[in-house]
């Protein structure tokens, strides 16, 4: 069993063969031992881990014992990357808010989950697939922050994108 | 008041120091009459300066407030990755839609564009975005497809597709 603290200091006990599926908290208990700490800081702010971290533990519980991807096969990761297919219990799994959604991303990239961080982008993939660049801003609450000149050079690449 | 003390300003602090200073500009010129030429022409430069200076701010606020939207948090590498969740491998180029998500927003194109492996599918039907997904791909390995019709005149012409891979 090994013991992983959260940012907010909440313990969780988890089977080690559970714990294992982050890479970043295997290398870390074998460098240092049965218990970690798992740093506070993400991208640059305090990141409220216990929430998503049990969605994260969650992922980790349904997929234990399942082989893990190689960091050897670059070609087998680049197959994975690319497509938006996503099994049907991780479909399911990811079916939260859009927040909770960025925050298991973030988690799993932090923790080195690469099969949960593959669906996790696949889930946004899906999101803005067939999407104008106009739906997605709308979908993303984002604004349109480009310069007339770069607007110019955006409306060349649609043409572009246009010639058959 | 130099540079480095007005950088040391919060942004609001700046404005009101903005605002004191052109309301004592505004008072004093009034106080002119007739005012001096070269007051006038001085302060009629500074002010076009400055409109070129506010309308430079100006277009920064909409960046600003997009970085503060929850999936601005994910970072150039997250954004990348979910890009290349359209390059698939079938044999037909897929940087359309690529292209299409580096016009959502200037933090989406710059994490996108960035990234050599984006633009590593490369295809002779859309010849403006070769040229583009070549330069972007700076020396990544390529996959170049390269798609004959009816009627065309290229030694590929029998072959639906051809795909060649590419080491730069």
């Amino acid at each position: 069993m090994v013991l992983l603290v959260t940012s907010d200091n909440k313990n969780f006990v988890v089977d080690r063969e559970v714990a294992d599926r982050s890479v970043f908290v295997k290398n870390t208990l074998e460098a240092r031992g049965l218990s970690i700490a798992t740093p506070p800081m993400l991208n640059g702010g305090c990141f409220e881990l216990t929430s998503p971290f049990l969605q994260v533990l969650e992922y980790c519980q349904h997929h234990r014992g399942e082989p893990l991807p190689t960091t050897d096969d670059a070609n087998a990761d680049e197959n994975r990357k690319r497509t938006t297919d996503i099994g049907e219990w991780d479909r399911k799994f990811i079916t939260v808010d859009h927040e909770m959604l960025f925050e298991i991303i973030l988690a799993a990239n932090y923790l080195d989950i690469k099969p949960l961080l593959d669906v996790g982008c696949k889930t946004i993939g899906n999101m803005v697939k067939g999407k104008s660049p106009e739906e997605v801003r709308k979908l993303f609450d984002i604004v349109n922050d480009f310069t007339p000149e770069e607007e110019a050079q955006i409306k060349k690449e649609n043409e572009w994108a246009e010639d058959p | 008041m130099s540079l480095e003390a007005a950088l040391n300003l919060s942004i609001s602090e700046l404005l009101h120091v903005l605002n004191n200073k052109l309301y004592l500009e505004c008072k004093r010129l009034r106080e002119y009459h007739p005012p001096p030429a070269v007051t006038t022409t001085s302060l009629g430069t500074e002010i076009e300066r400055l409109e070129t200076t506010a309308q430079d701010i100006l277009s920064l606020i909409p960046s600003l407030r997009n970085l503060l939207q929850p999936v601005n948090q994910l970072p150039p590498e997250i954004l990348s990755r979910i890009a290349q969740c359209f390059l698939d491998n079938s044999f037909a180029s897929n940087t359309v839609p690529i292209v299409k998500l580096t016009h959502v927003c200037r933090y989406w194109r710059e994490s996108i564009a960035s990234d050599p492996q984006n633009w590593t599918q490369i295809s002779n039907l859309r010849k403006g975005l070769t040229a583009l997904a070549l330069k972007r791909a700076k020396a990544a390995p390529l996959q170049v497809t390269l798609t004959g019709g009816k009627g065309s005149n290229t030694w590929w012409v029998h072959a639906e597709h051809i795909v060649i891979t590419v080491n730069k």
